[in-house]
């Protein structure tokens, strides 16, 4: 290796990433979508308040809460093309040739992924401002959807590059992240009367998402913060798993075959 | 270089025994060699041999399955510390097609531990030396697969390797290309004394190359050695070629093959030619008595040439006989 102090290999992927999402088309289009789709929906949801039978504070707590499902799969999609992506464009065995540990070129990447939802956060203000206008609670929303919000974000991103690194081509990581991811989404949909069935409340505190979703509408509608936080245990612990313990797995197990026994 | 100047360097890489397998398939068994600083040594075998799965290994993108090796003496249990001293050429080559020449193998030199600017500095050093400044900012996706290879052996350098391994290196590039390829890794050779473990289906170009050989067939070594000691091992004749009036050559058949130890057969496309092959070496005294007895015999040549059995004719005649 050259001397002089270089880079540690993480922050080298995370630049060179954050540069490829952002100058290539993929940041800026996913941006642009994300806009157009949050326009839509304010539209539909708010334009109209005679059709509108929702309370304005239901109407935040869904617009975090959609806002927060777009950024969970937006990520999704680029951690889950981050290492198969690069295995299918056989780009991938020029990475692993260098000294870096795999460990951080996971980071690197899960790091410059978590930059679009930086992006996407700022998009959403106005949105939220918009809907929330006159409720007082505007500001509380936005912190609802920084916190908590980033976490399942964190979470998906790091679901996706774990999955994306083990997987053996770019349509397996897709098939396999979107099942787990839209595994977990879908009790959100839950109506409310199975969400009081004996034994699904366990479910809900459970799910990362679902646990997130409950502890947004509570705070909303006027719960306190710290009522309720335990809510977010779920959360911090899946984040921790797939952000902490991602990239020691793919430390070891990151290959240039993938799922292919080597 | 020629042979053996290499003898006085220090081994820089010692394979030991490595094996590799996948489930039921055995892809290399008991490979064992050493590579001294500036010597070229030739992966030779069919496809399906175990040449890239050797490269693979002991580039630590593989882990073997049984054995060892070191690079500069480190073992391969600290692969991250071997990478650093290795470049490698793979097979096949992706790139992000996103990014300009420059900024990949600038972006590669500073995954090596370079700092930005040295990795610039480097990086336009060695588009330079493979022909690619004109095309140092434009898009990947826009290269040839010629200006492709280059700048993938440009990088396999970036990190100025100790051992560098290059498979097929001479693929998607015209005559020209391929002579300054060939040229820039024996200068690399010679010059920082690299040691380059060449693999490639040229044969002609690892016998033009390489001081020592390789043969791998279905993941076994099955000859090793200079060259010369490799055409030895199979004792490939050598040949001459006579041409002689056409209607002389009946006669000068019969003359040679009343010759003990002598096969003779007629050129297929050339009807006034004949090949011909000695049992053992084909030296001078073997061919001056062939010639003798065709004069003596009354036989006009109008043109004789001796023909040196190639690398290929070797290891044509070895997969063959491993085959068996």
């Amino acid at each position: 290796m050259s001397k002089g102090k270089g880079q540690a290999g993480w922050q080298v992927v995370f630049t060179t990433e954050v540069r490829r999402l952002w100058l290539g088309w993929r940041g800026p289009l996913l941006l642009f979508a994300f806009s157009l789709f949050l326009t839509v929906y304010i539209v539909l949801l708010a334009a109209d308040p005679e059709i509108n039978v929702l309370s304005q504070r239901r109407m935040i707590g869904l617009t975090i809460q959609v806002t927060v499902l777009v950024g969970i799969f937006a990520v999704l999609l680029l951690g889950a093309d981050s290492f198969s992506g690069e295995r299918d464009q056989r780009s991938l065995e020029s990475l692993l040739l260098t000294p870096v540990p795999r460990g951080q070129l996971a980071i690197g990447k899960l790091l410059a992924i978590l930059s679009l939802w930086l992006g996407m956060i700022p998009i959403a203000i106005p949105y939220i401002a918009l809907v929330g206008k006159g409720t007082g609670v505007v500001m509380a929303s936005l912190l609802l959807l920084i916190i908590p919000g980033t976490l399942l974000v964190g979470l998906s991103a790091g679901v996706g590059v774990l999955v994306s690194g083990l997987s053996p081509t770019n349509v397996v990581s897709f098939g396999i992240a979107f099942v787990v991811m839209l595994l977990l989404a879908a009790p959100t949909q839950l109506p409310g009367s199975v969400k009081d069935l004996p034994g699904v409340h366990w479910l809900i505190v459970a799910n990362p998402i679902t646990a997130v979703a409950s502890y947004q509408a509570e705070v909303i509608e006027g719960g306190a913060w710290t009522d309720r936080a335990r809510l977010l245990l779920s959360p911090i612990i899946a984040l921790v798993l797939a952000v902490g313990l991602g990239p020691r797995v793919l430390n070891s197990r990151l290959s240039l075959q993938g799922g292919v026994e080597e | 270089m020629v042979n053996g100047e290499t003898s006085g360097n220090h081994v820089v890489l010692r394979a030991n025994e490595i094996a590799k397998s996948y489930r039921q398939l055995e892809a290399l068994t008991g490979l064992s060699f050493e590579v001294r600083a500036g010597e070229i040594i030739g992966l030779l075998g069919p496809n399906g041999a175990g040449k890239t799965t050797a490269i693979r290994v002991l580039s630590t993108i593989l882990r073997a399955s049984r054995g060892h090796f070191t690079v500069m003496d480190v073992p391969d249990s600290r692969p991250e510390e071997i990478r650093a001293l290795i470049g490698v050429l793979p097979e096949s080559n992706g790139f992000p097609m996103v990014m300009s020449g420059a900024e990949y193998l600038t972006y590669m030199g500073r995954l090596y531990g370079q700092p930005k600017t040295t990795a610039e500095a480097k990086a336009a050093d060695l588009l330079r030396l493979f022909g690619l400044e004109h095309a140092a900012r434009v898009r990947i996706a826009t290269y040839s697969r010629g200006m492709k290879q280059r700048l993938a052996t440009a990088r396999s350098l970036i990190n100025d390797p100790k051992v560098l391994f290059l498979d097929e290196p001479t693929l998607g590039f015209d005559p020209k290309g391929q002579r300054e390829m060939l040229q820039a890794i024996r200068e690399a050779a010679e010059v920082n004394q690299v040691a380059v473990i060449l693999s490639s289906h040229l044969l002609e170009v690892v016998e033009a190359m390489c001081q020592r050989v390789l043969i791998l067939n279905r993941g076994r070594v099955v000859a090793e050695g200079s060259v010369a000691e490799i055409k030895r091992q199979v004792a490939v004749p050598d040949t001459c070629r006579i041409q002689t009036a056409a209607e002389a050559v009946p006669h000068a058949l019969s003359v040679l093959s009343s010759m003990p130890a002598v096969t003779v057969e007629r050129h297929a496309d050339h009807q006034n030619e004949l090949i011909v092959a000695v049992q053992g070496r084909l030296d001078d005294a073997a061919m001056n008595a062939v010639l003798q007895q065709l004069i003596q015999a009354g036989v006009t040549i109008h043109a004789f040439s001796r023909e040196s059995a190639g690398l290929t004719d070797a290891f044509l005649s070895m997969i063959e006989e491993t085959q068996v």
